[in-house]
């Protein structure tokens, strides 16, 4: 990087002190001005990630604490009402969050290598498959809505025992993670626009990777789900 | 990561799901299945998201973030999971001394 020459104009301030044409130039468009260099905004985009991610962490975490305070209270409630849900629903959809979070990662090493066609096969692959997710959760909640066991005056389980605080727990629960996963499609889909556009290079991948990481988050946020809401009371 | 690893992640994720899957039609105490599925998030954690291979600022936000999660679920489920004298549930109990339960 020492022919960089900093304060000059252009993206990232380093334009101009780079071959025009050269991967260097093409990098530096991406570059912001309060950069020293690719590196130093990589970093500093996966740090902010992560700290967004932390923040979710902990947001998700007031959720996962009101469920255990919920389960302490009522064990017998709890462990009922987990029986009335969907099970063949929440594991196939554990299969397909999976494999979506994997085929991403592995679009992920496509990037490296510059491979934009397979990135956007996968990319495709991944938003394909959230979408049967968020369809198949579509269905469950109107199976269960019909069902009669969104929390109300036809609530059918004893509300006092509490199997109206574990369906207002999974229908908030899901309902978050499902806002998320569409927020996650619409980011798949401006990956998928950019990789069209030739946005993306093995020297330029950022977005692609924060994308990533996002996902494989909403990923984990189910893994955890998963066994509170459906396999506790089997 | 290159093909062949995604797979290795993705068939100890799925033998997870299938132990966790199975466990739960057993006597086994139900804070198991969580607990895989701890497993699985740190597995996620270190190979899909590259938590290892990350920069030091964002390792550091991270550990925080885990740091902080286990104060706020230790600190919030401290009263109903220690309570032995008083069912949780039994909340409106009263007593005469004042409100405190006999020593």
């Amino acid at each position: 990087m020492s022919d960089l020459v900093p304060g000059e104009p252009g993206a990232g301030g380093y334009r101009a002190a780079w071959h025009p044409g050269s991967e260097s130039a093409t990098v530096a468009e991406h570059v912001g001005f309060q950069y020293a260099g690719i590196g130093h905004q990589t970093g500093t985009a996966q740090a902010g990630l992560w700290l967004f991610l932390a923040t979710e962490l902990l947001f998700f975490g007031g959720l996962f604490l009101l469920y255990t305070v919920d389960f302490a209270r009522h064990p017998g409630g709890t462990l009922a009402a987990s029986r009335e849900t969907t099970l063949w629903i929440g594991a196939l959809n554990s299969v397909i969050l999976l494999c979506s979070s994997g085929a991403y990662t592995y679009g992920l090493g496509l990037a490296r290598r510059g491979d934009n066609r397979g990135l956007f096969r996968m990319v495709l692959l991944t938003g394909t498959l959230g979408t049967v997710f968020l369809l198949l959760k579509g269905y469950e909640w109107y199976d269960d809505i019909a069902r009669h066991l969104f929390p109300g005056p036809s609530f059918v389980l004893p509300a006092a025992d509490g199997g109206a605080l574990f369906w207002c727990f999974y229908f908030v629960a899901t309902g978050l993670h499902g806002i998320h996963m569409i927020v996650g499609l619409v980011l798949l889909a401006w990956i998928g626009a950019g990789v069209r556009k030739q946005r993306f290079s093995p020297a330029y991948y950022t977005p692609v990777e924060g994308v990533g990481l996002y996902w494989s988050f909403v990923d984990m946020v189910w893994i955890t789900l998963f066994p509170c809401l459906y396999l506790v009371g089997r | 990561m290159n093909g062949r690893a995604v797979l290795v992640v993705l068939g100890a994720l799925f033998a997870l799901l299938t132990l966790q899957f199975g466990l739960a039609f057993t006597l086994v105490p139900r804070l198991v299945l969580p607990g895989v599925a701890l497993v699985m998030v740190v597995i996620v954690a270190m190979s899909f998201m590259r938590l290892a291979a990350t920069g030091a600022l964002a390792a550091v936000f991270a550990t925080a973030a885990v740091f902080w999660l286990c104060v706020m679920m230790s600190l919030g489920s401290m009263d109903p999971a220690t309570r032995t004298d008083i069912a949780v549930t039994q909340r409106d109990v009263r007593f005469p001394n004042g409100g405190f339960p006999p020593r």
